[in-house]
């Protein structure tokens, strides 16, 4: 099999897209009920998967770039604005109390549980592999190309908002002026970008049904993802013991 | 009124990755402008004019899961961009983007929507503080004696109110300037504008009943 996309190299990196999806999927599902414990059993076997996959530095720098402002604000806010209970420390009208400090442990976990699952779906899995391994799950190749296609276009098009910027700056709009002009300034930036992105739509729909998108029949697709049986018992199983998990808290049989 | 020819049509699928990369240049073109704005519905809003409410609610989620990559919490916000996608494909499909007075209820809508799933979310996932910015205004009004669903619904008005209202305003005034031709390939095209077709010219040609005709780049794989 010709696998296009480097490197396929350990067993997470081979792989089927969708099993990893659909295991980090049911993980944080299960985790969001479970609460802030779950993070200490979640965080780290994800850091190990990811460390195993080889993109462990990405995964941190994820984590420490995109998260921890967010997590320190989301923290400060839960602590200081929540109020009840024990009072463990008060200065002036700042008082930290057990509903504050519960709140913030419970939210801010949450936070990282449903980043850090995002982060190791990005991390793990690539699009070309996710998108070919829906289509061997029956999925409309139209449909995969327009996932593709997503994080294809936005590169192109920030490019694009760019360039049209710089020409409206050339033109004599102000984008550096008090808010009122920056205001004036938003339809002449952003009416050309939507117009020639919404002709760009028409010219892609040319190109594509020049070269056969439209025509029915079977595809021979160059990359082939490894799709057994297995792939399948174990997503099943997964969503299974994910829907046991919510059930038992649900039920009050487990109280985690 | 829509077109007639099936709304999963190749222009109708290729509004998708169009919508969410102009959710995402938009987005950073209000940071550019320093705009105290997201502007990063605009693209669903517009999906969901042009291609119906399926078209605007799968752009409105792949919007938002896409601007994840960049703010790992904006995941849960996908289903306020698939809502706010499918319901402005509604209201167009139904005819309420035509004319001032019906745009203007449909902007209502879509703010008390949007304000109803913004501070839904935000309380029952993140207890009210999400860690943006306006949470720090929610925390300093119930430290004031607000109550924590008033300061978080009052809050999220003020948020949405004055991206909402631009983010419904930019596609109305780009629907404005497209032309007859462009709007009318979109599969909700024709609902979002009266046209004056064209009276039909006789054709000498004998080509229109050769086999295939109208078979061509026209359909866009509508067959």
């Amino acid at each position: 099999m010709y696998e296009p996309v480097a490197p396929i190299g350990n067993a997470i990196q081979r792989a089927n897209p969708l099993v990893v999806c659909c295991l980090v999927v049911c993980c944080l599902v299960a985790g969001l009920f479970i609460g802030p414990k779950y993070l200490l059993v979640f965080l780290p076997l994800s850091a190990l998967l990811v460390a195993y996959a080889g993109y462990l530095k990405r995964y941190l720098l994820l984590l420490a770039a995109v998260m921890l402002p967010t997590v320190t604000l989301m923290f400060v806010l839960q602590l200081l604005a929540n109020e009840g209970g024990a009072v463990y420390w008060q200065w002036w009208i700042i008082r930290l109390t057990e509903v504050g400090l519960g709140n913030a442990i419970r939210y801010t976990a949450r936070f990282i549980t449903i980043g850090s699952a995002v982060f190791t779906i990005a991390c793990l899995v690539r699009l070309p592999r996710f998108t070919r391994a829906l289509e061997q799950w029956g999925i409309n190749p139209k449909v995969t190309y327009v996932l593709q296609s997503t994080v294809l276009i936005i590169p192109e098009m920030k490019k694009r908002a760019d360039v049209i910027m710089d020409a409206q700056r050339a033109r004599g709009i102000e984008t550096d002026a008090n808010l009122k002009v920056r205001m004036k300034a938003l339809i002449p930036a952003a009416a050309p970008l939507i117009l020639s992105a919404l002709t760009s739509v028409e010219e892609r729909a040319l190109s594509l049904e020049a070269r056969g998108m439209t025509l029915p029949g079977k595809r021979t697709a160059l990359l082939q993802v490894p799709d057994s049986i297995v792939d399948k018992v174990v997503c099943v199983l997964a969503i299974l013991a994910c829907v046991a998990v919510i059930v038992a808290i649900q039920s009050g049989w487990w109280q985690p | 009124m829509t077109n007639k020819t099936s709304v999963f049509n190749l222009m109708g699928l290729l509004l998708i990755p169009v919508g969410v990369a102009l959710d995402f240049a938009l987005g950073s073109l209000a940071l550019t402008l320093k705009l105290p704005i997201f502007l990063d519905s605009v693209g669903h809003i517009l999906a969901g004019a042009l291609g119906g409410p399926v078209i605007g609610a799968v752009t409105g989620f792949l919007g938002v899961m896409t601007n994840s990559m960049f703010a790992a919490d904006a995941v849960v916000w996908a289903f306020q961009g698939a809502a706010i996608g499918l319901v402005v494909g509604l209201l167009a499909w139904t005819g309420l983007l035509k004319g001032w007075p019906k745009i203007i209820l449909s902007t209502v809508i879509v703010i008390v929507l949007s304000v109803a799933m913004s501070a839904g979310i935000s309380y029952v996932v993140y207890g009210g503080f999400d860690g943006y910015g306006i949470s720090a205004v929610r925390a300093a009004l119930v430290k004031a004696g607000m109550s924590l669903e008033l300061a978080i619904v009052l809050t999220s008005f003020v948020a949405e109110f004055i991206d909402k209202v631009l983010s419904m305003a930019v596609p109305v005034v780009v629907i404005g300037l497209m032309s007859d031709r462009l709007l009318l390939k979109f599969p909700v095209g024709p609902a979002l504008r009266d046209l004056e077709l064209e009276p039909e010219v006789p054709s000498a040609a004998p080509s229109a009943t050769t086999p295939g005709a109208g078979s061509g780049y026209g359909t866009y794989g509508d067959n």
